[in-house]
């Protein structure tokens, strides 16, 4: 198993992050790890809502594969006027040979779907 | 009238109002836009595999020749969809680069009459949308990639010209894996611009280690002009949003750099693919070959 991290990022709006020094739209979202294996690619990610009300993730498809342990749907709840942030663990099993780089869409239902480029890579601290 | 009778008209109309991009290399109207926000960029998932796609590369002379009927042998998205109304079609692309590209005296800026280059499965790199505010053609030009306009992009951040040229905006995922791309080696060679220099992805190997290339592009502080321009702030809507600033990332403001490869022991001048914008290149340093002008179709 190869240890494997961070590649981000985001959607809802355009490719922004919170590490971009500009503002930010609904959501966005930091894959902050990743860990890799023949078939498979363990997922850890911050989900960011900025402002406005609860949002809700309905899914994430990936091509060739799929997401297993996390259930959906799942709430990102802001308070109305502030940030929300939640923590997601999530696995994604592919049916061949897990690719080194993809796009998996995070579907927020009427919110938008959005797609977050996925590069499994070495620890590399901090490289967006 | 039945609905059943009037859907084929509607779905005809809503197509023709919705492809507007590749306009301006075609001389037909632009589309007048005012959407001033990023918002979600949507792929359509690459889940089509389309029947044989073929690419040669030659050498001949002075010259490498790259011809291919335009059909990649990777997934696509299905096409035409809601944000591109055409379907992929078999061309006759046919470029020709030098084989010992040299540097020009001035750099080119793409415009929306010169292709980028071309990957190695004979898929061009076009970079540029023919998508404008107010449909101003020499005014603000919208970021393919920045989702304020639907392109109907397939997960390879490709789609479709009205001529059926299937052609990349961004990333070439499907290519990239089939090249065995991957985060800790160096870029395989991923296609060349349309001066002979190489195209990589993302990485290199620089100082005896790998190396992510990065973008010296940001995007400006504060907000647009607005007025008879867009407002709000510079957000990555439009290409214009964006400026170079030199030494901000390892890239030139071609997204290119001297580097040295397996093919090119000696050192080569490369254009990179990046993460962020611009991701393919705007601009080209040396002559460039045939083939590459977009026709009027």
């Amino acid at each position: 198993m190869k240890v494997l991290q961070l590649v981000s990022l985001l959607f809802l709006p355009s490719l922004l992050n919170a590490h971009d020094n500009h503002p930010m739209g609904k959501m966005a979202v930091e894959i902050t790890r990743a860990v890799y294996s023949d078939y498979s690619i363990d997922v850890e990610a911050d989900l960011y809502l900025n402002g406005g009300q609860a949002m809700q993730l309905d899914g994430i498809s990936v091509a060739g594969g799929e997401v297993v342990n996390l259930p959906f749907p799942l709430l990102i709840d802001g308070d109305g006027a502030r940030n929300g942030h939640v923590k997601v663990s999530f696995t994604i099993t592919f049916f061949e040979t897990a690719p080194h780089v993809f796009s998996a869409m995070f579907d927020f239902g009427p919110e938008g779907t959005g797609p977050v480029l996925i590069i499994p890579e070495q620890m590399m601290k901090g490289i967006h | 009238m039945s609905f059943a009778v009037i859907r084929p008209v509607l779905l005809v109309l809503t197509l023709l109002l919705t492809s507007g991009f590749e306009a301006a290399a075609q001389g037909r109207h632009l589309r007048k836009h005012t959407v001033t926000e990023a918002t979600s960029l949507t792929l359509v998932p690459a889940t089509k595999m389309l029947a044989k796609g073929r690419a040669v590369i030659k050498f001949s002379g002075r010259y490498r020749t790259i011809t291919s009927n335009g059909i990649p042998t990777h997934r696509v998205g299905a096409f035409p969809n809601a944000g591109n109304p055409h379907k992929i079609k078999p061309q006759s692309h046919k470029f020709s680069v030098a084989y010992i590209p040299r540097k020009a005296f001035r750099t080119k800026k793409l415009g929306m009459d010169i292709l980028m280059g071309v990957a190695v499965n004979g898929i061009p790199f076009d970079p540029m949308a023919a998508e404008f505010y107010l449909g101003n053609h020499k005014g603000w030009q919208y970021n393919a990639l920045g989702g304020a306009i639907p392109l109907g992009l397939d997960a390879n951040y490709a789609h479709v010209q009205p001529s059926g040229a299937y052609h990349y905006h961004g990333l070439p995922v499907g290519l990239m894996q089939e090249l065995g791309w991957q985060a800790g080696r160096p870029s395989p060679l991923i296609g060349y611009a349309a001066d002979g220099f190489p195209i990589f992805a993302m990485t290199a190997k620089v100082d005896g280690k790998v190396k992510r290339m990065r973008s010296s592009y940001r995007l400006k502080p504060g907000n647009r002009p607005g007025g008879s321009k867009p407002s709000g702030p510079h957000d990555g809507s439009f290409i214009n949003d964006y400026e170079y600033v030199r030494g901000a990332g390892d890239l030139d403001a071609c997204n290119g750099v001297e580097v040295t490869t397996p093919d090119y022991p000696n050192g080569v001048y490369a254009y990179f693919l990046t993460r962020k914008f611009p991701v393919v290149p705007r601009c080209l340093v040396g002559k460039i070959g045939k083939g590459f002008k977009k026709a009027r179709r």
